[in-house]
């Protein structure tokens, strides 16, 4: 099993590049090769189907519109897309569509099944499970990368939320990618 | 203001969007400055990259159509907007206004022209035309003025004729000159024959040429004994009424 499956061969820059000059090509080939992954991010935030398609397209037009402000000096394309997903996402669930819920309302155990890829739209989305490497770490690691990179928690929130201390929770989550890095590794 | 410390863990949490806003820039800076620390950030994405693929979730087709329809009509749009905005564009518009400006001023000169051609060349016929001296029509105009101040005009040519024969004009064929150009009667050929000269001395102000024959008409004129004061004429078709 490849690390990125039918991901397209371009150098980041290139496709940024085709990008900031609105080429179309560009467009299939960012949606290609990272539409899985941010949807992956999307639809554990939201719960829901429809709220996650009505934000995936939100995304891949901000995407689309802010383009120019994707800096490669602060880190790679995907690391700026999946901050801007999560930031968008946290902005829906705190609107006033959502002003009844919080961000706690999405914690949850992360023990549950897994969303197979080509059948995940017969499926009801109450709860969705890492898979792949990840899921082979520690539940208190697992747990960690869950909530921060999946549910678009803070550390301020999350050492609240699990009641350790902001220096714990770091070297905690630094374990948690080392770990990580060491699997795919 | 908080001080920050580059702390271990700092990345991890940077590369996954846990920092707030503040300690994000401060982070993303002190990264830029460390050659290391960029390699390990860079090798951190990577695998948070992997994990985010190893957990994609293909979307539904719909989506990706609905995206496109999006930014692709938008994009045309935009295009035609960057179009109009322009300096190019702004400057060829300019051109094309002010081109269009001095066209039009240039027919409006040339119309003019032909205009004044036209009047002049009109007046010239109309002066040809004349079946005796322009100032004997002047003469005959202020005669017959001074005899309708006397007595209103009775449909007829008393006045005119009597100013061609003192003059020793033909009447026959002068009559039949006033009466092609709308001097029916003494009255009309003060109002409507004066008319038609180009000079400001035959003008008669407001007056509207009109014949007797087209309906109604009031003729104002003026007091025509010592005790008549205004006296208002109706006449409706060639019938006369006080």
């Amino acid at each position: 099993m490849t690390l990125f499956p039918k991901k397209i061969n371009i150098e980041e820059v290139n496709l940024v590049a085709l990008l900031k000059n609105k080429d179309e090509t560009g467009f299939q080939i960012l949606y290609q090769n990272y539409s899985s992954a941010i949807y992956g991010i999307i639809i554990r935030m939201l719960r829901s189907e429809d709220e996650a398609s009505d934000m995936m397209q939100e995304v891949f037009i901000k995407i689309w519109n802010k383009i120019d402000s994707y800096d490669h000096r602060k880190g790679k394309l995907f690391t700026w897309m999946s901050n801007l997903t999560r930031n968008l996402v946290i902005d829906r669930i705190r609107s006033a569509d959502y002003k009844n819920h919080n961000l706690k309302i999405f914690v949850r155990d992360d023990n549950v099944r897994v969303v197979d890829k080509e059948h995940q739209s017969k499926l009801k989305i109450d709860a969705i499970g890492l898979k792949g490497l990840v899921s082979d770490l520690k539940p208190d690691l697992r747990v960690l990368i869950q909530k921060i990179y999946f549910e678009g928690f803070t550390q301020a929130d999350l050492a609240d939320e699990l009641g350790i201390p902001l220096g714990t929770l770091k070297t905690r989550v630094r374990a948690a990618i080392k770990a990580l890095r060491k699997q795919f590794d | 203001m908080e001080q920050y410390k580059f702390e271990k863990g700092d990345l991890e949490l940077l590369a996954m969007g846990g920092l707030e806003k503040e300690r994000e820039d401060f982070v993303i800076l002190y990264l830029q400055s460390d050659k290391n620390l960029q390699e390990e950030y860079a090798d951190i994405e990577e695998h948070l990259h992997g994990m985010a693929i190893e957990n994609g979730i293909t979307p539904p087709e719909k989506i990706k159509q609905g995206i496109e329809s999006h930014i692709f009509s938008g994009h045309e749009s935009s295009g035609f907007k960057v179009i109009i905005g322009s300096k190019w564009f702004r400057h060829a518009a300019l051109l094309l206004l002010l081109g269009s400006v001095a066209f039009n001023l240039m027919l409006l000169r040339n119309n003019s022209i032909k205009v004044s051609a036209a009047i002049e060349t009109s007046n010239a016929a109309l002066l040809a035309s004349l079946p005796f001296e322009e100032s004997n029509f002047e003469d005959m105009f202020q005669y017959i003025e001074s005899e309708l101040m006397k007595q209103p005009c009775q449909m007829d040519y008393k006045a005119t004729i009597a100013f061609l024969t003192s003059k020793g004009l033909n009447t026959t064929e002068n009559l039949s000159f006033l009466n092609k150009h709308n001097g029916h009667c003494d009255c009309e050929v003060l109002m409507n024959v004066s008319q038609m000269f180009p000079l400001d001395n035959y003008k008669h102000g407001s007056i509207v040429p009109r014949s007797h024959r087209d309906g109604d008409i009031k003729v104002s004129l003026f007091p025509i004994s010592q005790n008549a004061s205004l006296l208002s004429l109706n006449l409706r078709n060639g019938e006369m009424f006080f």
